[in-house]
């Protein structure tokens, strides 16, 4: 990739940003739901509030700017570096994203490493011999996978693995004991969802010609399947991955609340629901930058894995 | 020299990162079951996140760090705490006198000045708290050492219930030494968004509390809560819902407590809005509701079936007095029939954070279909919830209404009053509001407002709560209980019907 290239790329992402920051602020400044008035219930520990203290929350925080002011505003201080006060802990949004993000990044990369633990060798294993038990079962357990809800397996690997079998705590963040329930469950959903990819890619790589000449030149089935076909077959797994984030990040929610793991998720969510403007915008800018470079990631990870691909996707 | 990672070595270095990273958080469960005077509370709001600046960044509420000169008594009434006494010198101005020999956690000895200090901090923090107790800013004052007087903007006879909320905790005056206070508990560790530690104060006027540590942990998750009460990682869990009580009050280790809070579950109806506008109608609706099978079937047992919109434990409540309807869908049929109804469906507004809600609204549906009514449910977030609400869209809403301190007078104002919360917007746009009975019931709650004693609370917003339920203005459904599960081993805790306020000075656990 040369200078204008990356020109350009970063130009195209800044214009996504913006995209995606002007959409969600108007999103949520159309919904219906007064911020001020479901903070202040939430502080005065469910009590109504008055209209008084309604009136001057609002004026307090500026919500009675129309849209382009307040959208203004707050683009103004992100420029300068500030994703702005949350209305409701008046933390900054930056430290509680800082404060959470090491929960979520844990989270995501240990349940990545469970699917790909999981789904590439039962994927291989399901390809390579078509129709056999191996298969059969790889499917099964991919299909449970995808069918069971992240909630109802959390749930499940608490009773069986913390009440009966008291081999994990219940839920909190601490050392890896605290991080295997959470993992496997939201890396099995993942895990079911790639080893269907991977076996559907590893069979149509085991048929092409390339990998019959390795064969015929009487190379090991195993140096076969794993040097040779597994590495193209790994393309449109990369891509599906890197996809997986966007999962990662809607599952995660679920998992962060079962599991009691403050992260962006539950950050992103609560703050939705409490209309608290600077924390849903602070959040859902960091995810589109976060899917932007993961998407940039993918590219780079294409070319590494077929330098027949350059970077705008296009074989050469 | 350039050195390439193989994939191994890149999965490897991840794997470790991950450990190196999870290994350095703090665990959320700190509670120790083994240790008898070791006590780990599991609450279902994170006790340290919020606007909690003015009070050293923990809530105000559960934890009693710090005291209101105010207290709320079990039958919801005032009595004295920091203060020991109070009187309105005239119509706009109170007087306290603070109770002596209060010490800070820090040793400093409570004073008026310090009283004044700390409601000027929740001031500055809170420009809209002011408002909230009728107080100008700056009136608050200390006549001499042990007196602080309030200036009111407008005669207010409830005022020390009102201050007896949580909120107006006093803190010493030095906010650097933050949180202190002058509590049973002070604070030991505060791991944000996870707990807040505390251990007894050695030198409280009452004596040391009997906990050596009590920890409150935010679950937020009610399934994670009592799961964890069944791993026997928390020793008390805050809202258990109520389908899962019965489960985890027959279980042999753990038991369950309910409370009868100020809090009432009700259908608001609509009474400008048509057909709900029509006063048979509406009394035709009463007489479908059956409050016993709400509260067996859909609550589980847990609260009491309801006769008027104010829980029967608040003292002005008339609930005994008040008339009933049914259930008798015969006559409620009938009156249907009476009606200007003619099929058009009723739109059931209900808040869908309320799970119990939902079901009550399907219920509900059904009973009205069964006396010839038709009726549409809509859900929506509780953010949206108030507003749709008070825009006066539905004919019916399921509200949920409670105080949290000893001063119950703005349920019956926000709920009835033209100029309340929930009427004003519609009041303000076209005269009518969502459910204020007119003008007579405006007048009675401002008598009510500004009665001086309870008996002449109660006869006055006795009118109020009369008329409302003779003219169906709302359905009465429940008087909300709030459950708490425990380890069966656990007892001593004081029980509250304002959850905020539950005492554990005495929380043990026997052999």
């Amino acid at each position: 990739m040369n200078g204008r290239d990356l020109f350009k790329r970063l130009l195209t992402m800044g214009v996504v940003l913006f995209g995606v920051s002007i959409l969600t602020y108007g999103m949520i400044f159309v919904t219906p739901g007064d911020p001020a008035r479901t903070i202040l219930a939430q502080q005065m520990g469910g009590q109504s509030p008055s209209q008084e203290a309604v009136e001057q929350f609002r004026a307090a925080e500026g919500l009675n700017d129309p849209f382009p002011v307040q959208y203004a505003h707050w683009m103004g201080e992100v420029l300068r570096g500030d994703l702005g006060q949350s209305y409701y802990s008046d933390q900054a949004v930056s430290a509680m994203i800082t404060q959470r993000i090491p929960n979520t990044l844990v989270l995501a990369g240990a349940s990545m490493l469970v699917a790909i633990a999981i789904a590439i060798p039962a994927g291989i294993a399901s390809a390579v011999d078509p129709g056999s038990r191996n298969d059969y079962a790889a499917q099964m357990g991919a299909l449970v996978g995808v069918s069971m809800p992240n909630f109802w397996l959390g749930y499940l690997l608490i009773i069986v693995c913390s009440l009966w079998l008291d081999l994990f705590p219940v839920a909190g963040t601490g050392g890896l004991e605290y991080l295997v329930l959470p993992a496997l469950t939201l890396g099995s959903g993942m895990a079911a969802v790639i080893a269907r990819l991977v076996r559907t890619a590893m069979l149509d790589v085991l048929d092409e010609a390339y990998v019959q000449t390795a064969r015929s030149k009487g190379l090991r089935e195993r140096i076969v399947v794993y040097k040779h076909a597994l590495r193209n077959a790994l393309v449109p797994v990369v891509t599906i991955v890197g996809l997986q984030l966007s999962y990662v990040l809607n599952g995660a929610v679920v998992v962060e609340v079962v599991f009691q793991r403050p992260g962006l998720g539950t950050l992103l969510v609560d703050a939705i629901f409490a209309r608290d403007y600077p924390v849903v915008q602070g959040v859902t800018l960091l995810i589109g930058v976060i899917f932007v470079l993961t998407n940039f990631a993918v590219d780079l990870t294409y070319s590494r894995l077929d330098p027949r691909i350059d970077l705008g996707g296009e074989l050469t | 020299m350039q050195q390439t990672l193989s994939r191994r070595q890149l999965l490897g270095g991840l794997a470790v990162g991950a450990t190196a990273t999870a290994a350095g958080c703090q665990s959320v469960f700190a509670g120790d079951g083994a240790d008898k005077e070791s006590f780990t509370v599991a609450l279902a709001r994170d006790p340290t996140e919020e606007k909690w600046d003015a009070y050293g960044g923990i809530t105000p509420y559960y934890t009693h760090v710090y005291e209101p000169l105010v207290d709320t008594t079990d039958e919801m009434e005032t009595a004295p705490l920091l203060a020991t006494e109070w009187e309105a010198v005239d119509e706009t101005t109170w007087e306290f006198s603070l109770r002596e020999g209060v010490t800070f956690h820090n040793g400093d000895a409570l004073t008026a000045e310090a009283v004044v200090r700390s409601f000027d901090r929740v001031f500055e923090q809170f420009s809209w708290v002011p408002g909230w107790i009728g107080v100008e800013p700056d009136g608050v004052t200390a006549v001499d050492d042990t007196t602080v007087q309030f200036q009111t903007t407008e005669p207010f006879p409830a005022f020390p219930g009102t201050i007896s909320h949580h909120y107006f905790g006093i803190q010493h005056p030095d906010a650097s030494e933050s949180p202190v206070g002058t509590g049973p508990f002070r604070v030991a560790n505060v791991e944000e968004e996870q707990s807040i530690t505390l251990t007894p104060y050695e030198n409280y006027r009452d004596g040391r509390a009997n906990p050596s540590e009590l920890t409150f942990e935010w679950v937020k998750d009610p399934n994670t809560r009592v799961l964890s009460l069944q791993d026997e990682s928390i020793d008390v869990a805050q809202k258990v819902p109520k389908s899962q009580a019965a489960t985890v009050g027959d279980a042999t280790g753990t038991a369950i407590e309910t409370n009868l809070t100020p809090s009432a579950g009700l259908v608001a109806v609509n009474l400008y809005e048509s057909p709900t506008d029509d006063e048979r109608l509406r009394k035709a609706l009463n007489w479908a509701v059956d409050q016993e099978q709400i509260v067996e079937n859909v609550l589980n047992g847990i609260g009491e079936p309801a006769r008027g919109p104010f829980s029967s434990i608040i003292p002005w409540a008339i609930h005994d007095e008040l008339p009933t309807y049914g259930p008798d869908r015969d006559r409620a049929q009938e009156l249907v029939e009476e009606s200007k109804y003619r099929g058009e469906p009723l739109s059931i507004l209900v808040n869908s954070e309320n799970t119990d809600d939902a079901t009550i609204a399907q219920v509900l549906s059904g009973w009205f279909e069964e006396i010839g009514v038709t009726s549409e449910i809509r859900q929506v977030d509780p953010a949206s919830f108030y507003d749709t609400f008070t825009s006066g869209e539905a004919n019916l809403t399921l509200v949920s209404f409670g105080s949290n301190s000893a001063a119950c007078d703005y349920l019956v104002r926000a709920m009835f009053h033209s100029e309340g919360s929930d009427n004003r917007k519609l009041h303000e746009q076209n005269g009518t509001g969502v459910y204020n009975p007119g003008a007579e019931v405006d007048r009675l709650i401002e008598q009510g407002y500004r009665a001086e004693t309870t008996a002449a609370k109660r006869e006055h917003y006795g009118d109020v709560q009369q008329r409302v339920v003779d003219t169906g203005a709302v359905v009465p459904l429940y008087y909300n209980e709030s459950v708490f599960g425990r380890q069966a081993d656990v007892s001593g805790i004081d029980w509250h019907p304002v959850d905020n306020m539950i005492e554990w000075s005495d929380i043990s656990r026997s052999d």
